[in-house]
């Protein structure tokens, strides 16, 4: 399910969005209107924020003609049309399922570029969406500092080259932290970035792909993290 | 002559006689605890060591199975196979365990070697 | 009821025996004997094998087991390792020269590796002259990425931590493998 946040919007206008988003057939994803804690997407108006988090889209509720006509495709025009909501929020669905498409530090917030202009991107951010980090060694501890969350993300990185959106999603862990740890490597430059051909196979490290693993299943992880009180 | 070098000496040569008076017998290993070999004669050229470590292992699992059903210390162990067996006796001396180990073809008597090998275990443990 | 097995391997006195028993739910079964060797500062050493196991609340039965840590016994490291859902490697950071002890274990698991995941704890690593990063750069100069892990063996946590980077390799080639499935 995705998160949408609404920041800097008129009363009438969340309770018309809260309406679409509740009531519309045409959503081709589940959505959910949150006030607080993390979202995907921020739909914010002229007093909304100028910056969001890595990783989270932003499309501007603005006046007719207000906006740029070269950035259509992530500006929401009032009055709010409902159809026009909702191609938007399929748009934005679409780019966060495929990593969210490409970014470069110079442009323009849109979903297909999902760090706004304005907001100085993580490293990480720039080379991640649309390509794929690898590691060539295990990370050293300074990186790590006994971080749970970073040694899982530094397990998967060393069997696949991946993206951000399939590091998240194969770790487990969620796309911020992925984001922060692909930073404190790149901070000390220990990983390397390539096309969505270097995707997943082959693997970097020695590890062959080995089809007995599959037949373990999840359940069997669970038990075994439950037996030791994890 | 050191109580070492005594159980050294007598090692070496109950490895030679059983060598010599049995038939069938490819190599003859006796071993530290821990597996290290201190007398060995390979008729078949086999690793002495590598003898040694296994007869420590297996001895060490027959030991741990004699204590879990509480059958006293484990005596000897045998490993009968298609073409032979392995026989490993346990030597009980004052400050130490050793392992007497007898690897044989299909030509040997089992009985046999448990005798000589009892006989051998035997003069190991007199030493004093 | 269905067994698995995680095996622990590496250095004699790096405390194989004391890991399983952290986590046992039984007192650890132990074929511990005199230790002859002046190379291991050790009164007594591992020579079959160590035992201990955890009962999962689906009733099957998850089997920890501990092999011989010296390269004499690598016989036991293959027959021990078939099978097994992963393999931990503990290091004795104070040890003369780790990285040559961490050879032997690559080298006597060797072909194992490649499909079966592995970990390595590093106990005693505030101690020596090895960091615990030179781990993972000897690694590296062999191409191979393993996850190295500081490690006091006698802190369950500790332990619980290298079973549980264990299981995310194993969940990776799960989430993979019904990824590829589905794709």
């Amino acid at each position: 399910m995705w998160k949408l946040k609404l920041a800097g919007l008129s009363e009438t206008e969340q309770a018309l969005i809260r309406s679409i988003v509740r009531l519309s057939k045409d959503l081709e994803s589940s959505w959910q209107v949150v006030d607080q804690g993390a979202c995907d997407v921020v739909l914010c108006g002229t007093h909304g924020p100028a910056m969001v988090m890595p990783g989270v889209l932003r499309i501007r509720v603005a006046e007719p003609g207000e906006h740029s006509t070269e950035h259509m495709h992530d500006v929401l025009e009032r009055p709010i049309r409902a159809e026009r909501l909702i191609r938007l929020l399929c748009q934005s669905a679409a780019a966060l399922t495929q990593g969210r498409a490409s970014s470069t530090p110079s442009s323009t917030p849109s979903i297909s570029s999902p760090v706004v202009a304005e907001t100085p991107a993580p490293r990480a951010m720039h080379g991640s969406l649309h390509q794929v980090a690898s590691i060539g060694r295990w990370p050293p501890q300074v990186v790590l500092a006994k971080n749970r969350e970073f040694i899982r993300l530094a397990v998967v990185l060393a069997r696949a080259s991946l993206s951000v959106t399939e590091l998240s999603r194969l770790s487990g862990v969620p796309m911020e932290t992925c984001i922060s740890f692909l930073d404190a490597l790149e901070e000390r430059s220990l990983v390397r970035w390539g096309g969505a051909e270097d995707a997943i196979p082959p693997p970097p490290s020695h590890l062959q792909e080995s089809t007995e693993h599959r037949h373990f299943g999840s359940g069997l992880l669970g038990s075994i993290r439950r037996a030791l009180g994890i | 002559m050191s109580n070492e070098q005594q159980i050294r000496r007598i090692a070496s040569r109950e490895v030679q006689k059983i060598a010599k008076e049995l038939h069938g017998v490819s190599s003859v290993v006796i071993a530290t605890v821990d597996g290290f070999d201190i007398a060995s004669i390979g008729l078949d050229g086999e690793d002495p060591g590598r003898i040694a470590a296994m007869a420590s292992s297996v001895s060490a699992i027959g030991s741990v199975i004699s204590q879990e059903e509480s059958l006293g210390r484990s005596r000897s162990v045998t490993i009968a196979t298609d073409t032979g067996f392995a026989y490993l006796s346990c030597a009980y001396l004052p400050d130490q365990t050793l392992i007497l180990n007898v690897i044989a073809d299909q030509d040997a008597v089992l009985g046999q070697v448990a005798y000589r090998c009892a006989e051998s275990v035997r003069r190991l443990e007199a030493v004093a | 009821m269905k067994e698995y097995k995680i095996l622990f391997s590496g250095t004699p006195g790096a405390g194989k025996t004391t890991a399983i028993g952290a986590v046992s739910e039984i007192p650890p079964v132990v074929t511990d004997v005199p230790n002859t060797d002046p190379g291991y500062a050790k009164a007594y050493t591992t020579v079959g094998l160590d035992y201990g196991q955890l009962t999962l609340d689906t009733g099957d039965c998850l089997r920890l087991f501990g092999t011989p840590g010296q390269a004499r016994f690598d016989f036991l490291w293959r027959i021990l390792g078939r099978n097994a859902l992963g393999l931990i490697i503990l290091l004795d950071n104070s040890r003369p020269n780790p990285l040559a002890d961490l050879e032997i274990y690559i080298n006597g698991f060797g072909e194992a590796l490649r499909s079966m995941p592995c970990v390595i704890g590093v106990g005693r690593h505030d101690q020596g002259n090895t960091a615990l990063d030179d781990y993972g750069l000897w690694l590296m100069e062999r191409n191979m990425i393993l996850p190295v892990l500081p490690v006091d063996v006698r802190r369950r946590a500790d332990v619980v931590l290298l079973i549980d980077v264990l299981l995310a390799e194993l969940e990776f080639h799960i989430r993979k493998g019904e990824c590829s499935h589905v794709e």
